[in-house]
C-alpha cells in the first residue's frame, strides 16, 4: 500500500510521509484502509492549509512563523501559495478519485462483495463534498452544536462525567 | 480563550472532530507516535482509525497547536499535548458532559 503516498502533495508527504509509511507497515491490506488512505489524500490536497501550517511552525523563525499564525487564524487571500498547476492537481484528484470511487463501488455491488466496502466508498465521497464546501461541517450542523452547548452551559458539574459519552 | 471558543476549534475540525478528540484524548497521558495512539484508541474507545484519517486528523492539531510533534524516534514522531490542547480537551469534555447530563436527566424522568 506504499505506492498509496504518493498520492499526497509533495509538502504533505515532506512532513508526515514517514510517519504514515511506518504505520502502514505495521497493518495488513484490507480495502478499507485502502479507501481511508486515499481519502486522506483528497483531504490533504482539498484542505492545504491543514499541513501547510504545521510544516511553517515547525521553522525556528522568520516569515513562515508569521504565515503558520495567519494559517491559523484561517485569514482570506492569506492561504497556502497555489499555482495554476497546482489547482488542476487538485482538481484531478478530487474528480478522478471521486469518479474511481463511484465505479469501484458500482463494481463491487455487481460482484455481491461485502456491502460494507461500497457503502464506505460511498459515504467517503459524501464526505469529500462537505469537506471541499469549507471545513467540514454543514452550517446548520455547527449553528446547533454552538447552540446546544451554550444552552446547557453551567448545567453540568465535574463529578457527573459519564466516559460513555466520549466514545460512540 | 474561554471554555465555549476551545469546544467551537474542535468543532472545525469536521468529519475528524471525533478522531482529533480521541487523539488528545490519547496524549493525555503522555506523548505517543501514531501506531501507539491507534492502539490506545481502539483499546479505550472501540474505535479504530485509518492512517489517512489519523494523520488527517494529526494535521490539523498540529496546526492549531493543540499538539506538538517530538524529536523523531526512528521513522516515527512522537506527538505530546500542549497547553492549549490541554485546554481544548477539557472544553470539548465538559461540553459532552453537559450533553450527557441532561440526556441521563430526560431518561431517568422518562
Amino acid at each position: 500500500m506504499t505506492w498509496l503516498l504518493k498520492l499526497y502533495p509533495p509538502q504533505w508527504r515532506r512532513r508526515y510521509g514517514e510517519e504514515l509509511l511506518a504505520l502502514i507497515a505495521q497493518q495488513r491490506f484490507s480495502f478499507a484502509t485502502m479507501f481511508d488512505i486515499i481519502g486522506g489524500a483528497i483531504d490533504a490536497w482539498t484542505q492545504p492549509q491543514s499541513h501547510l501550517a504545521a510544516r511553517a511552525a515547525s521553522q525556528p523563525e522568520g516569515d513562515t512563523i508569521m504565515l503558520a499564525k495567519v494559517m491559523r487564524l484561517r485569514s482570506a487571500g492569506y492561504g497556502a501559495k497555489a499555482t495554476a498547476v497546482d489547482g488542476l492537481k487538485g482538481a484531478g484528484v478530487i474528480l478522478g478519485g471521486t469518479v474511481l470511487s463511484v465505479l469501484v463501488a458500482t463494481w463491487m455491488r455487481q460482484q455481491s462483495v461485502d456491502p460494507v466496502y461500497p457503502q464506505a466508498l460511498m459515504a467517503n465521497g459524501a464526505s469529500n463534498r462537505v469537506t471541499v464546501s469549507r471545513s467540514g461541517v454543514p452550517p446548520e450542523t455547527l449553528t446547533s452544536r454552538r447552540h446546544l452547548t451554550e444552552s446547557l452551559e453551567g448545567s453540568w458539574d465535574s463529578d457527573d462525567f459519564c466516559a460513555d459519552g466520549v466514545t460512540r | 480563550m474561554n471554555r465555549r471558543d476551545q469546544a467551537i476549534d474542535l468543532d472545525e475540525f469536521g468529519r475528524f472532530g471525533e478522531p482529533a478528540l480521541l487523539i488528545l484524548i490519547s496524549l493525555a497521558d503522555g506523548p505517543k507516535h501514531g501506531y501507539a495512539v491507534t492502539e490506545d484508541i481502539a483499546a479505550f474507545a472501540d474505535v479504530r482509525f485509518g492512517p489517512g484519517t489519523l494523520y488527517a486528523a494529526i494535521a490539523r492539531l498540529e496546526a492549531r497547536g493543540l499538539i506538538n510533534a517530538l524529536d523523531a524516534d526512528a521513522r516515527r514522531n512522537p506527538y505530546e499535548l500542549t497547553p492549549l490542547g490541554e485546554k481544548a480537551l477539557r472544553a470539548r469534555l465538559a461540553s459532552i458532559q453537559a450533553v450527557t447530563r441532561v440526556g441521563q436527566k430526560r431518561l431517568a424522568s422518562a
